[in-house]
Order: C-alpha cells, then sequence, then structure tokens
C-alpha cells in the first residue's frame, strides 16, 4: 500500500506538471479468465464507489468493451461476449478470425506511426480513406438476417 | 521469582525475538504474545483493556486521519516544488532544505508519514536533475528521525512518554527542540559534505525545476483552506492542551473529526489510509508490557538498576541515552520505550530521584538511535523498501556507513546538553 501510495503520488505530481488533471479512484482491479476449447479470453474491470466500472477484453485481442454505471452489466456483457467467443470458437473458423482481427489492429497501429511519425499527402489519405470504406462495406455486405447465429443482444456496430 | 513472573517474562522474551527476527510481522508477533497472556489467563482480559494507552492511540490515529485528507490538497507537493525553486534548483541547497523540511514536518506528523510525503517530490525532482536521488534520501531519512524527537507528536515513543508520563507538548519543545536543531543542522551539513561530488549538475538541468509550477500541485483550494484552518487550530491545540486539561489524544481526534466532517471526503477511503497494523502492534504492546508490570517484573528490574547505578542520576541519564541509542539502531524502539517507561517510573519511585531528565535522555536516545541502522526506525525500513522497488538499492551496509556516525554525533551532542543542562 505504501509503495502503490508512492508511486500514485509520483506519477500524479509528473502528469499534473504536464498540464493533467489526474483523479484517482480508491477500488480494486479484478481479472478474469476463461478457457474456452483451449483459448484464453480474459477480462479485466475496476471495482469502485463511483459508479464508474471500466471493462476491458485482454484476450484473445485488446478491446475496450466500456464504461457501466451497474457491475451486474459488467457480469452481463462478460457473459454475452463469452457466449460469441463460444460460438465463434466453434465453427471452426477462429484461427483465421484472429489471424484477420490481428492485421486490423496491427494496420491501426501502422495508421497511428504513419500519421505521427511522417508528413502525409491529402492523396494518400485520400486512398486509405477509400479502402478502409471498401472493406466496411463488404463487411456490411455479409449482414443478412437469414444468416445471423446469435440473438441474445444486437450487434452495436452494424 | 514465581512461576507467573516467568511465564510473562517468557512470554516478553518470546514476541521480542519473534519481532527482532523479522520471521513473522512484528504486529502479528505482539498480537500472538498478548493473546498467549490472555489464553494462558496470566491476566484478564479488563485487565488487557486496561493496559493499552488510549492517549497514544488517539494521537496516532488523528494525526493520521488528519494528515490523509491534507495530503489530498497537494500542500506537501506545493511545499516541496516552492522550496526547490527557492533554492534556484541546485541540489546543494536543495539537500539542506530538503532536510530541514522533513524535519519540520516529522516534528508534526507521524516519520513514516512524512517520508512517504517525501520520497514522492524528491524521487520526481532528482529525475528532472537527472542525478541519483539516495544523498537527498537519505538526509531526508536521517532528519525525519531527528525532526522527530523535538515534540511530543513527532515519534511514537515521544507519544508513550509523553502520555504516560505526563509531560505535555510545550514541555517536549522547550527541553529538546534547542538540541534537535543544534543536531539537525550539524547532520545536514556533514551529510551534504559527505555527498558533495553526488550534487553537481548542469545550469541547464536546473532550469527544468525553475520550469515546475508549484500551483497545479494544489487540487482543492477551499479543502486546503479548510485543512490549514484545522492544522493550525490542532497545533495551538496542542500548545495549549496541559493549560486547556484536554490529552493530546483529545486534540488530534477532535481535529481529525472536524475534518472529517467539513471536507466532505469519503470515511472509508480516508480510513482505509490509517496505518492499522502499527495500531494493533501498539494495542498488544500495551497488553505484554502491562502485564509485566501487573506481576511485578517491571519492579523487579527497577530495584537491580536501582542497586547497579545508586541512584545517581547522571550515571543513570548517560545509561538510558547510551543503551536507548544502541539498542533502538538494532531493535524496535517502540516496544523498549513500552518497557522503560514503567522501568523509569518504577526506579523513581525507588530511589526517590528526579526522574524528569530520565524522560529526555530516553526520548532522545530512542528517537535518535533510529538513524544508526537501516533496520533502527521504520521510516529508515520503508525508505529502503520503496527506494529498492524504484531501482536504486541501499544496503545494510551503505545506510550503517553513513547512519551510524550520525546517530553517535547526535548522541553525543545529547551528551552534553544533558549533561550541562539537564542531568545534575
Amino acid at each position: 500500500m505504501k509503495e502503490i501510495n508512492v508511486r500514485e503520488t509520483m506519477h500524479e505530481m509528473m502528469l499534473k506538471q504536464m498540464g493533467g488533471k489526474v483523479t484517482c479512484f480508491l477500488g480494486k482491479q479484478c481479472f478474469v479468465k476463461f478457457d474456452v476449447e483451449g483459448y484464453e479470453i480474459s477480462y479485466a474491470y475496476n471495482i469502485n464507489a463511483k459508479n464508474k466500472y471500466f471493462l476491458q477484453r485482454v484476450k484473445p485481442y485488446p478491446m475496450i468493451a466500456g464504461v457501466f454505471d451497474d457491475l451486474k452489466d459488467v457480469v452481463n456483457m462478460i457473459e454475452i461476449d463469452l457466449e460469441q467467443f463460444k460460438n465463434v470458437i466453434t465453427s471452426g473458423k477462429f484461427e483465421k478470425f484472429l489471424e484477420l482481427n490481428k492485421k486490423i489492429l496491427d494496420t491501426a497501429r501502422n495508421l497511428e506511426d504513419l500519421f505521427f511519425y511522417y508528413i502525409v499527402d491529402e492523396e494518400m489519405f485520400e486512398q486509405m480513406d477509400n479502402v478502409i470504406e471498401d472493406v466496411r462495406k463488404r463487411i456490411k455486405e455479409n449482414v443478412k438476417e437469414d444468416r445471423r447465429v446469435y440473438f441474445k443482444k444486437d450487434p452495436e456496430t452494424l | 521469582m514465581n512461576l507467573v513472573q516467568i511465564i510473562s517474562l517468557a512470554v516478553f522474551l518470546a514476541t521480542f525475538v519473534l519481532i527482532v527476527s523479522e520471521k513473522i510481522n512484528r504486529t502479528v508477533a505482539a498480537m500472538l504474545g498478548a493473546m498467549v497472556l490472555l489464553i494462558i489467563k496470566i491476566i484478564s482480559q479488563e485487565n488487557a483493556i486496561e493496559f493499552i494507552d488510549y492517549t497514544t492511540v488517539g494521537v496516532l490515529v488523528g494525526m493520521m486521519i488528519i494528515v490523509s485528507i491534507i495530503k489530498r490538497t497537494g500542500l506537501f507537493q506545493y511545499l516541496a516544488i516552492k522550496m526547490a525553486k527557492l533554492s534556484k534548483g541546485d541540489p546543494m541547497k536543495i539537500i539542506i532544505v530538503f532536510g530541514i523540511m522533513t524535519a519540520i514536518l516529522s516534528a508534526f506528523l507521524d516519520n513514516v508519514t512524512t517520508i512517504l510525503l517525501m520520497i514522492p517530490v524528491t524521487l520526481v525532482i532528482s529525475k528532472l536533475l537527472k542525478i541519483n536521488p539516495i544523498p537527498f534520501i537519505m538526509v531526508e531519512v536521517l532528519s525525519s528521525n531527528i525532526g522527530g524527537t523535538a515534540t511530543l507528536i513527532g515519534d511514537p515513543p515521544n507519544i508513550m512518554i509523553g502520555s504516560e508520563a505526563g509531560i505535555g507538548f510545550l514541555d517536549f519543545i522547550v527541553n529538546l527542540s534547542p538540541v534537535v536543531i543544534i543536531i539537525l543542522i550539524s547532520t545536514v551539513y556533514i551529510m551534504r559534505l559527505i555527498y558533495k561530488n553526488d550534487l553537481k549538475v548542469e545550469e541547464k538541468l536546473k532550469n527544468e525545476i525553475m520550469k515546475l509550477d508549484e500551483y497545479s500541485a494544489i487540487t482543492d483550494k477551499v479543502l486546503l483552506t479548510k485543512s490549514l484552518i484545522v492544522l493550525a487550530l490542532v497545533i495551538l491545540g496542542f500548545f495549549m492542551h496541559e493549560h486547556l486539561g484536554y490529552e493530546s489524544s483529545t486534540i488530534a481526534l477532535s481535529g481529525a473529526t472536524i475534518l472529517l466532517l467539513i471536507s466532505g471526503v469519503e470515511l472509508d477511503e480516508i480510513l482505509v489510509e490509517i496505518e492499522w497494523p502499527t495500531i494493533f502492534f501498539f494495542i498488544a504492546l500495551f497488553t505484554i508490557v502491562g502485564t509485566l508490570e501487573e506481576v511485578g517484573v517491571i519492579s523487579m528490574m527497577a530495584k537491580i538498576i536501582v542497586g547497579f547505578t545508586k541512584g545517581n542520576l547522571l550515571l543513570t541519564g548517560l545509561i538510558i541515552l547510551w543503551a536507548s541509542a544502541i539498542l533502538s539502531a538494532f531493535l524496535d524502539n517502540i516496544p523498549f520505550v513500552a518497557t522503560m517507561i514503567p522501568l523509569i517510573k518504577g526506579m523513581g519511585a525507588m530511589s526517590g530521584m528526579n526522574i524528569m531528565p530520565l524522560w529526555w535522555a530516553l526520548s532522545l536516545g530512542a528517537c535518535l538511535g533510529g538513524n544508526g541502522t537501516l533496520i533502527g526506525a521504520s521510516a529508515n525500513v520503508v525508505t529502503v523498501g520503496i527506494m529498492e522497488k524504484e531501482g536504486y538499492k541501499i544496503t545494510f551496509k551503505d545506510f550503517l556507513r553513513i547512519g551510524f556516525p550520525m546517530m553517535i554525533l547526535s548522541i553525543v551532542i545529547s551528551t552534553i546538553y544533558l549533561v550541562l543542562f539537564k542531568l545534575h
């Protein structure tokens, strides 16, 4: 506890000097791990008295799952996410999906590095936008009611 | 010696060995000893409760609550940055200013709390100056133990001595602060001399310190105002507590309660920061030492010491000072002082000598002795542990090389002070 407090104060001081407004909650950090057919599905979330729960999926690939006001919603979200992973894993196409997902995440990082470290032409920006829009269009084209397999919750982005 | 006395002494010694050996947590060791005494019915539940010194516990809890709330305002960070800027970012000046600041804070706050407030700021400043933080940290840890000696509330041994011997806040300041100031100034300047080669930095790095904004450290101005008012009232209360007829714990706990009431900070968040292991350590120790007193072991020991010193105040005082210092350098000074208090009281009752100077000898020896080794004081252990986690190792030998000579110097100064002004 003493070491945590010292580190907290140190980092708080450095971040404040950078102009940040630092708010620290007293809470607990929780990690939950599931084993589905040999694949690790894990999540991290925090519990505090401020009714703000940050849920993040850690594995098989990281993704912010959202900020919830109720801990019940966190459990509900994990339950749905886990069920969906079970479905995908049993479909036999999970490895392909993981590979594709990794590529997309890596591409996002590449894009960030490109914009952070280099001067990018307007034309290149346009080309990228077109390619990404094309991929999104292809994804949406595949959304057909008769091919849907999960009904407990509607998709959030499609 | 009867069987009850032998068993009580055996439990006390076994507890002491467990605390010193650090095989198990010191609080668990003390609780174990107290529980054994209760289970084998050497003392009753009622006796055990009577032995607990609620003044000591109250001062500790009250001050921990107050500090925990003030800490949230960013006041200590503000002060440290301000001091570093007033020193123009010069490490040779910062080492002195931080040493003195730590000692002053430590005179009013617990030593461990003070050092925990100083370490983060010191690490950030050292990082900006691109120098090793160990010289600053060593000065701060020694200064925290020195500063804590000056007041009733600065160090747990003083809280215990003040409570059990009925010595007030003002008495501590009047009798101990002059010698503490001399020890502090000597220590800080000698330490600067020792570390002078490690404190050289380029001018442009000093400018990094000047760029720091002390005002950004203040997080809540309203809470800061409230906290400073309550803190000022608490300090005023400590100065006047004897006059007003209040125990120091009443002052500390009243301040803590008012601050909890007006701060609006969640109670749970504050209480979680209290050093509960320390509080339980005290409670268990009071039970064990109270038992020794109750069964007559302490008066037997007092008789032996009085027989040896023949009631000579100077000899007794110097033995207490030096023995406390050397033992406190290697042992936890809290159980030592808890045992010494009834012993000194017993010696006073038997020999009829004026024991007041002996309290000052005990306080100076037990508080300053902690600087002798890495394990001599809780502040040292905590500092070394945190520094190691931050990648700066301070070995037992490293600490001893600096701490032990500085401790001896402080005890020599204390000896001169006591011989000249108190022990006659």
